[in-house]
């Protein structure tokens, strides 16, 4: 039997703020405070199945503000959480590790430090890593980029074959930066061709914009887990209805009561 | 008065559980110290990791005799989760060679059945069906979602008298909650697997 389909938000965080990103443009929306009192974000997180964090800072990473952020965030969070962004150190994965990570996320330095995918799954187990990677299409092709999308590494179909990078890889996050932000929905290509090509499971993101979009998307064979980094668009309650409204459309989603009737 | 001990040998997610049991309204300690294990009402074995480094962990800190010992003492409840289910089996398969573990439940842990369409690790909530005699089951219905994340399962069992088993389906059916007598594991992560989670928890805590 398959498990549950997924739904994972995404919050890209920059320097003290959480933001917004559209084709990898930032605009800052609010800081830890907003996101816990005006955002109200654990009733937020009640209603997905994981919970990604990226520092997606341009400037100089602070990993120790950073590492504060996650170890508040981690705090009243019972689903899954994966941290990524600037990690280039088996020390930097441990940090967050130990700031409440239960996965960490590689994207540039999965091809500027080779080892270190495999040194984090000789310690931590290859399920606690996820490679992340950011998907511009060309014409018809799909090519890989790194640095926050301004390195060009390769072809993402050729990256899918290889085994020597993926054998210390739990799952793949794939986001396309042509859809990212726009609100336009998935690249169904995209998934078409990791539906096809990848051994790894994959998180599919990069275009969902409104609650039918999540439906539409987990409707399809070819996708079990979904990211959604677009936060102004699912504020409040829409989460809690897009659950409801993919289970009446026949999307399998895991079910959990509410935390107040704990017994 | 709960003395419960989160057990740490350096592998798993020990926060996430300490912040579980936070929210149920209990203090945990996060130790290896001998003292402290053996002075313990409930001890969780977290898990997150090689099974081979996990093994060589414990006998570092000498917490594999310790685990042993405690659990032929019925006062102390001990719950490993995850390859802290697993480490309480006989063996493991895990890295290619086969490496012992601490022999509390009888059988061995092998790589999970796969295929091109139930790829590994297996990744999600998924249904536990929890025996009937099990004080775990749910009132209303036996299947509840629990996260998993894993590429190794325990054996199916063959001669272990008293204990309780409950199964999940991935490709195949797999064992994915354990219980005998003051033992209890489970393959999923109470800790990550939001308010079905931290109920499960509960149950346990107010063994």
């Amino acid at each position: 039997m398959k498990p549950k389909k997924r739904i994972i938000f995404t919050l890209l965080y920059s320097s003290g703020m959480f933001v917004l990103s559209r084709n990898f443009r930032l605009q800052s929306i609010g800081d830890f405070n907003w996101l816990k009192k005006n955002y109200n974000f654990d009733n937020v997180s009640f209603h997905i199945d994981e919970l990604l964090i990226f520092d997606v800072s341009r400037d100089k990473k602070d990993k120790k503000q950073f590492c504060e952020v996650v170890n508040k965030l981690a705090e009243n969070i019972f689903v899954p959480l994966t941290v990524g962004g600037g990690i280039n150190t088996i020390e930097d994965a441990s940090l967050l590790f130990n700031s409440g990570a239960d996965k960490v996320s590689l994207n540039t330095a999965i091809f500027r430090k080779p080892y270190l995918a495999h040194e984090i799954s000789k310690v931590y187990g290859k399920q606690c890593l996820i490679g992340s990677l950011d998907i511009l299409r060309i014409e018809n092709e799909f090519k890989i980029y790194t640095e926050n999308g301004e390195n060009l590494i390769g072809s993402l179909e050729d990256f899918l074959a290889r085994n020597d990078i993926l054998k210390d890889i739990g799952e793949l996050y794939i986001n396309s930066i042509n859809q990212d932000g726009t609100g336009n929905g998935l690249d169904m290509n995209l998934v078409k061709l990791l539906k096809e090509k990848s051994k790894t499971p994959y998180i599919i993101a990069g275009g969902i914009g409104k609650i039918i979009d999540i439906k539409e998307s987990l409707k399809n064979d070819y996708i079990d887990a979904l990211g959604i980094a677009h936060l102004l668009n699912f504020i409040g309650d829409s989460l809690c209805k897009a659950r409801n409204i993919c289970r009446e459309s026949g999307v399998e989603l895991a079910k959990w009561p509410d935390f107040n009737n704990l017994g | 008065m709960k003395k419960i001990v989160i057990i740490d040998y350096g592998m798993g997610n020990l926060h996430s559980i300490s912040s579980a049991i936070r929210r149920l309204g209990y203090c945990s300690k996060i130790s290896f110290s001998e003292d402290e294990i053996l002075d313990s009402s409930h001890i969780i074995l977290p898990g997150v990791g090689e099974f081979r480094k996990a093994m060589t962990n414990l006998k570092i800190r000498s917490l594999d005799k310790l685990i042993i010992n405690i659990s032929k003492n019925q006062k102390t409840k001990i719950l490993g989760i995850c390859l802290g289910m697993q480490i309480l089996c006989q063996s493991s398969e895990e890295g290619n060679t086969k490496t012992n573990g601490l022999g509390l439940i009888k059988t061995d842990v092998v790589k999970l059945e796969s295929s091109d369409d139930y790829k590994l690790p297996h990744i999600g909530f998924n249904e536990v069906c929890f025996p009937k005699e099990s004080i775990f089951k749910n009132k209303v219905s036996i299947k509840k979602d629990f996260y998993f994340i894993h590429s190794f399962c325990l054996k199916e069992l063959t001669k272990d008298n008293n204990s309780l088993i409950g199964y999940s389906e991935y490709k195949n059916r797999f064992i994915s909650f354990y219980q005998k007598d003051n033992l209890f594991a489970t393959q999923f992560h109470p800790e990550k697997s939001q308010s079905n989670g931290l109920s499960f928890l509960k149950l346990f805590l107010e063994l």
